[in-house]
């Protein structure tokens, strides 16, 4: 698992270890808090971005979507959640600092933990097998199947594998995706 | 739900209009790791850690699934 990874897992770990011991108040209050603050600067580090879109740079992240989407709403009797939970739990694209608080939040701390480990299992498999997707299948597999950290986190990766046209689209790709994740994930739920 | 919409859109609106030069980005990471520390405490005080086998059994279908998915919705189209 990649570096990336692995400090969000441990603080989860962490944070379960003190909470099965000490009872704390006002945990949901800090949560709501934090999640605002978190949106709202994710929101203006967006809007900051001057990016040009073309037709043709949004097939791969359509293509995600429905990629995403579609099996999201498939496993959700196996799961035995509702189909809009599952499908909201699959529109982070692997956003897992995003999705796990945001469906924590709305509904509750079972399924903000599948939300962010889910997500978090996408990020890290994808780029574990990195090398090996982009090989046997294609640099559009690749960026499809790490989602929306294709624009940050998982760039390097992307650069290292595929050609400059790929990191670009690659780049366009998670943009999209993290532009959609925070309006899907609470429009799904409210469904 | 409308007010994450609310905060996110607002959000934007901000960072495209006033343009602040504050460096958020790097801000971002360490609240991102304390909010999932926190999110941890609450796990743990709700004592769902029974479940957590059941939970990493459904994290890791959801996460294979939405990754195989993807992959078949690009080589369909061709993009690959």
């Amino acid at each position: 698992m990649m570096y990336s990874s692995i400090i969000p897992l441990l603080l989860l770990i962490l944070g379960i270890a003190v909470g099965s011991f000490v009872k704390l108040q006002l945990i949901s209050t800090t949560i709501s808090l934090l999640l605002y603050s978190l949106i709202l600067l994710i929101g203006i580090t967006l809007g900051r971005r001057k990016i040009v879109l073309r037709v043709k740079d949004l097939e791969a992240p359509v293509l995600t979507l429905v990629g995403t989407l579609i099996p999201g709403a498939i496993v959700a009797p196996i799961i035995g959640i509702p189909v809009n939970v599952s499908v909201a739990i699959s529109a982070g694209f692997g956003w897992y600092s995003l999705a796990g608080p945001l469906i924590t939040k709305i509904c509750g701390a079972k399924a903000g933990t599948i939300a962010f480990l889910s997500n978090l299992f996408r990020e890290a498999i994808s780029l574990a097998l990195a090398r090996t997707i982009s090989e046997k299948i294609g640099c559009g597999a690749l960026v499809a199947s790490i989602g929306a950290g294709s624009m940050d986190t998982a760039l390097p990766f992307v650069a290292q594998v595929c050609d400059y046209n790929w990191v670009v689209r690659s780049f366009i790709s998670g943009l999209v995706l993290t532009l959609l994740a925070p309006l899907l994930i609470p429009l799904l739920l409210g469904l | 739900m409308w007010d994450v919409l609310l905060l996110f859109i607002t959000g934007i609106a901000i960072g495209k209009f006033l343009k602040p030069k504050v460096k958020i980005e790097k801000i971002l990471p360490y609240m991102a790791y304390v909010l999932i520390f926190i999110i941890g405490v609450e796990i743990g005080n709700e004592g769902i850690l029974s479940q957590l086998p059941e939970i990493l059994f459904f994290s890791l279908l959801i996460a294979i699934s939405v990754m195989i998915g993807s992959i078949i919705a690009v080589k369909l189209s061709r993009v690959a």
